[in-house]
């Protein structure tokens, strides 16, 4: 199934795009679509470990289920105000 | 009222004034752009964010800190966008029956929304280079958490 990856903060930069499309296995978790992603892009590794996920309004975890169509939302550490 | 803004943001409207009659206190804390960044001179920056999240979040701090400090009243607004010097970043304003409730309210939204929301503040100095500034991991499924950073 497809999903896309977005990139907030310094991972965009890093990764030189807003977004990404990834194809995983029906079935897939969000860590087995972050090891896709930093087997595509081993510079994102250490970002992507201290980066939290979120889809819509609310944030997810390693091991949340995707589905086909999603938006995961890479959140690096944050620093507003 | 949005909690972000791409325009600048306008604190009348935060004020809130002509209500709360029983409040006697009303603390307002701005932050604006600092000319520098661990020594180095900085010209500009540009705040971005992951709104759905952040609009969310920010609801969640005012309601909870008004919970917390039992008053009637607390906003937070964030700007988004590119800016200089001087121009306002954020908006938090608290009010209360008695001054020190607002205070303490208003010291704590901004520091919550500091840690907890989604939005990043890349920095760009004198010499045309720029940077993120590092902030804080808001991951909740990692063993270990260290918070090394300091903040101004």
């Amino acid at each position: 199934m497809q999903i896309t990856i977005e990139f907030h903060g310094v991972l965009e930069r890093l990764a030189g795009a807003a977004s990404m499309s990834l194809i995983v296995a029906d079935g897939a978790v969000v860590a087995d679509a972050l090891e896709l992603l930093t087997q595509k892009a081993p510079n994102l590794v250490d970002t992507v470990e201290r980066s939290a996920c979120a889809i819509g309004d609310s944030l997810v975890s390693r091991s949340d289920s995707l589905s086909h169509g999603a938006r995961l939302a890479l959140l690096p550490p944050v620093a507003g105000g | 009222m949005n909690h972000l803004s791409e325009s600048p943001l306008q604190l009348e409207p935060l004020l809130a004034q002509g209500q709360f009659p029983d409040c006697g206190g009303l603390a307002l804390f701005a932050g604006t752009i600092r000319n520098h960044s661990d020594n180095k001179p900085v010209l500009r920056l540009r705040y971005t964010a992951y709104a759905p999240l952040a609009e969310k979040l920010m609801r969640e701090i005012e309601a909870e800190t008004k919970a917390h400090f039992k008053i009637p009243y607390c906003r937070v607004q964030h700007r988004l966008g590119l800016l200089n010097v001087g121009d306002v970043a954020i908006y938090c304003v608290a009010r209360s029956p008695h001054r020190a409730e607002a205070f303490a309210a208003c010291r704590q939204a901004v520091d919550e929304v500091k840690h907890r929301v989604p939005i990043w503040k890349e920095e760009f100095y004198a010499d045309g280079s720029s940077a993120f500034v590092q902030g804080c991991c808001i991951r909740q499924d990692q063993a270990h958490h260290h918070h090394e950073h300091a903040h101004a």
